[in-house]
């Protein structure tokens, strides 16, 4: 549900995408040259048609019907899309609301049944947003869980992080809510000494939830992923480990530290310098080292724990390819 | 990724192992030929795209000279609009991705002076907004693939500097996620045909060192099926295996590279098919350039330098 924003598929519809090459007899080709050579011809009058009103100015429910036929096989031809936008504009500006309401409601059915044949298609997406932003009375509800829906309305981030939550519960291999959810805890529990933290409590927990997942099913990336995210949230000194510390004979996950040196508040916690390591340590010292001296109680607990579980799963999984042991 | 049922193949043994570099030429050579077929026409609302895939793949292949460049030039001078930017076709919209694909074409060719480059500088000036996204027309749509498209256009006609380039830096970074990848817009997951245009943004702006390269050649590693299908981080995939799949999705009655063994083939695929081939060290096939997708020729003419060598 949630990866459907506007437009988020890169394919070219064009490309003949997954059509299987069939071999034909000479009489079924002929046969399909034939049919073919029909629809050419219709799909030609069409086009001529359109552009011929938009060119003469005519905002008419013709326009709309021939534009219709055409973009019902065609999504991606995005000129007949913008013909469509300027009629709607038209009719905006010279019809009472209760008119174009139905009409834009119409619309949006209409692109229900495009997005049916072609759920990729830009051309379809991209319209719909414009008749959401542009129709007297939209209903958000209805759209709701779309992508777009989260950028325009004001959905409740607090609902959408629960909604993930449901989600990750159900099936802890999805891609989708993982994202979501990283995108979604720095806005509802923001950790304000830090622009891309979390706040520390709130991340906690939240080492749990991954965890849980990690151990239902160690080989899906998704989690390992989130969990690397997780890792560098909040504790901006705690990247900074030496690369030797003496005596450490430690689980390391294979996943990235971060060091801010060469970070923008955006990349930040994403970024590595090309010398770096590629582990995150997690230390059995329990004291007197830098990595424990700065953190809160709750938090060395934490990581205590995770480093626990951590070494409990390579026991199990010695040959989970994102984990190794350092010595 | 786990989860969603992951389609792989089975390489039939009958496919192609070697390459098959004269039925391709033939087969992009009879391509523009097919204009009164239902098929060619229905692709219409991107022909200056197919024009730039099908001359970047004769070029990378040696044959240029079979296409018809006066034609090819012609057309593209007739799809500029009064605002600068470039439609698809004669009488279609003008559009950065299409706008893109003719700054190629003349690039390729060498005759930048066909259209008013001036009038596509101000176009896409234009289309940048406050947040440093651009739009990919008057209508609206925020991508990072217009921002790609944006700044790989100026690149070309040596006017980066029109736009602000630290606000664009600044809002292709902020569409960066917990995986390493990009995605269309502040907040959208990560894909691969983002990806590849926020990498190819950030070389051509200088600002390469913002990604975590061990991190998105993970996520990208990741992406690489038995079969060999799909592409990751050269020195981490299994070149061999890649290789292979790429052949296997040749066809060998009418030239041509197809997404998978066994389908349709078309001019996009068979530009990818190519310019893979050439990046994992084909020498029958000119070096390509991965940033703008040019033969690397045709970029050294242009005096270009970007940071695709040390990625």
């Amino acid at each position: 549900m949630i990866q459907l924003p506007c437009a988020r598929v890169w394919t070219f519809t064009l490309t003949k995408h997954g059509r299987l090459k069939v071999k034909t007899t000479s009489e079924q080709q002929e046969a399909k040259r034939k049919e073919r050579e029909k629809k050419l011809k219709l799909y030609n009058a069409g086009t001529q048609a359109a552009f011929s009103k938009r060119k003469k100015g005519e905002h008419d429910e013709e326009g709309l019907k021939i534009t219709g036929e055409i973009l019902a096989v065609n999504p991606d031809f995005y000129s007949l899309w913008n013909f469509r936008k300027e009629i709607y504009l038209y009719i905006l500006d010279n019809r009472n609301k209760d008119e174009v309401q139905k009409m834009m409601e119409d619309e949006l059915s209409f692109l229900e049944t495009c997005l049916k044949v072609n759920p990729k298609s830009y051309g379809s997406w991209n319209h719909r947003c414009f008749v959401m932003d542009n129709m007297p009375k939209p209903d958000w509800a209805r759209e709701l869980h779309l992508r777009f829906v989260v950028e325009r309305s004001n959905v409740n981030l607090e609902d959408e992080l629960l909604f993930t939550t449901h989600k990750i519960q159900t099936n802890f291999s999805n891609y989708s809510s993982w994202h979501y959810r990283s995108k979604l805890l720095p806005l509802v529990y923001p950790d304000h000494s830090n622009p891309v933290g979390v706040q520390e409590e709130v991340l906690l927990k939240e080492y749990e939830v991954v965890q849980n997942a990690i151990f239902t099913d160690p080989d899906d990336q998704s989690a390992w992923f989130y969990h690397r995210w997780l890792l560098g949230r909040g504790y901006g000194k705690l990247m900074d480990i030496p690369d030797t510390i003496p005596g450490w004979s430690d689980m390391a996950v294979s996943v990235t530290l971060t060091d801010d040196s060469d970070c923008t508040e955006f990349s930040q916690g994403l970024n590595l310098s090309a010398d770096q390591t590629e582990t995150w340590v997690l230390s059995q010292e329990k004291s007197g080292t830098k990595f424990t001296a700065e953190l809160s109680a709750a938090a060395t607990s934490t990581l205590e724990k995770e480093l626990e579980s951590i070494t409990e799963l390579h026991n199990l999984e010695p040959e989970n390819k994102f984990l190794t042991k350092k010595t | 990724m786990k989860g969603t049922p992951i389609k792989d193949i089975v390489i039939p043994d009958n496919a192609p192992k070697t390459l098959l570099l004269q039925k391709h030429v033939d087969y992009i050579a009879a391509y523009g030929g097919k204009k009164d077929e239902y098929e060619y026409s229905i692709t219409e609302y991107l022909r200056m795209s197919g024009i730039y895939w099908g001359l970047t793949v004769m070029d990378l292949m040696g044959h240029l000279d079979k296409m018809n460049k006066n034609e090819v030039l012609q057309f593209v001078q007739q799809c500029q609009h009064e605002c600068g930017g470039i439609g698809a076709s004669i009488g279609h919209d003008p559009h950065l991705l299409y706008t893109l694909s003719a700054v190629q074409i003349l690039t390729l060719y060498d005759s930048l002076d066909t259209i008013n480059t001036d009038k596509v500088v101000e176009y896409i000036q234009n289309l940048q907004q406050d947040d440093g996204s651009f739009y990919g027309d008057k209508w609206g749509e925020v991508d990072t693939r217009f921002s790609f498209c944006a700044v790989a256009c100026l690149s070309l006609l040596g006017r980066l500097e029109a736009i602000d380039v630290d606000k664009a830096v600044e809002f292709v970074l902020s569409c960066m996620n917990f995986d390493g990848g990009f995605g269309c817009r502040p907040g959208s997951e990560s894909h691969s045909g983002q990806i590849y245009c926020c990498v190819g943004f950030l070389a051509i702006t200088g600002q390469l060192h913002h990604i975590n390269a061990d991190l998105l050649g993970w996520w990208l590693c990741e992406r690489q099926l038995p079969s060999g299908g799909l592409n990751g981080k050269l020195h981490w995939i299994d070149k061999d295996k890649l290789t292979k799949f790429i052949l296997a999705c040749q066809d060998d009655e009418t030239g041509g590279f197809a997404d998978r063994p066994g389908d349709m083939v078309d001019p996009f695929h068979t530009l990818f098919g190519i310019a893979g081939l050439s990046l994992l060290g084909d020498e029958t096939i000119k070096a390509v350039n991965p940033v703008f997708c040019l033969p690397e020729s045709v970029i050294q003419r242009t005096g270009i330098s970007d940071q695709a060598a040390s990625f």
